[in-house]
């Protein structure tokens, strides 16, 4: 085994991107070398770090207009449908002035 | 053209049906939606909105753009539910829609390269300790993760958000990106490198 971990190795470590036996060796060598100790810290530090990022507020009323633009793009299909039919099975079902 | 007609929408749902719908996994919210109820979708809406603006924004810098474009997302997906395989995870198929459709704005601006954001998002503590000095040292670490961020060019933000905010594997970046699962990799380990140099120079590592 190398003297010090790699940088590498160490993401891989906290990534849980390696397999057992290698999981189980940087594991080893971590809890023996305080230089490899320190350097996990400090790697386990910046993942926490990125999760601090700031999040975005969406508006409160974002459903409603994604929900609003889908019911007017179906009734605009809805219509293009019908008028291609050239016929009353093609109503829009979603347009009660429509059905009945 | 043929024109083949719309999903037909029913307006169901009370209450009580809406915390049904909220307990269902997204898989079976398409299901739901394909199969005509339109408040299955409102709630993968309600669901992934907050996943899917922030995706977008850290790709255009934009906030009006961003939301432009994550509800184009939302009526894209709607509109190809048909091609979504059920064996598959409803939020990759998402976000991936959301990826294309900010890349094809970014390649109208011609802006596939750097660029700094709108300063849309203002960087606050969370309100989560009581201790003053522990608040100071968070803003001060996230204003630094923000700094890093803005200089990174648009796909590597957008994997950086992916994998800390989303949660996603390498795999699903990729898939969602369309990358590599080595380019993710790569991308990622220079974001890293980035920051922890940052927060190096500014003594805020442990």
């Amino acid at each position: 085994m190398s003297l010090h971990m790699s940088d590498e190795e160490l993401y891989r470590y906290v990534d849980r991107d390696l397999n057992r036996r290698e999981h189980a060796e940087v594991e080893g060598h971590v809890e023996s070398c305080p230089a490899c100790q320190a350097r996990l810290a400090e790697v386990q530090f910046v993942e926490q770090a990125f999760r601090m990022m700031a999040r975005p507020r969406v508006p409160t009323d974002f459903t409603a207009r994604v929900m609003a633009d889908i019911e007017a793009r179906q009734n605009a299909l809805w219509n293009l449908y019908a008028s291609s039919t050239h016929s009353n099975s093609g109503a829009n079902p979603n347009c009660s002035a429509h059905t009945n | 053209m043929a024109i083949s007609p719309p999903i037909a929408l029913t307006r169901t749902a009370g209450e009580a049906d809406a915390e049904v719908l909220n307990r269902l996994s997204d898989e079976e919210l398409v299901q739901q939606t394909r199969r005509g109820n339109r408040d299955a979708f409102a709630v993968l809406v309600e669901r992934h909105q907050d996943g899917v603006v922030n995706l977008v924004y850290r790709l255009v810098w934009n906030w009006e753009e961003a939301l432009d474009i994550a509800q184009e997302t939302f009526v894209r997906a709607y509109e190809a539910l048909s091609t979504f395989q059920p064996e598959r995870r409803f939020k990759p198929w998402l976000y991936r829609i959301a990826a294309n459709i900010s890349y094809d704005y970014l390649r109208r601006q011609q802006r596939l390269e750097a660029f700094g954001p709108d300063g849309h998002l203002s960087v606050k503590a969370n309100a989560t300790s009581a201790d003053p000095h522990m608040l100071v040292e968070q803003r001060e670490i996230r204003q630094t993760v923000e700094e890093v961020i803005a200089e990174l060019p648009p796909r590597y933000r957008a994997v950086v958000v992916l994998r800390y905010f989303e949660e996603l594997s390498y795999t699903e970046i990729a898939e969602v990106l369309d990358m590599p699962v080595g380019t993710v990799k790569t991308y990622l380990h220079r974001a890293r490198t980035l920051l922890r140099v940052a927060l190096r120079r500014r003594g805020m590592t442990p």
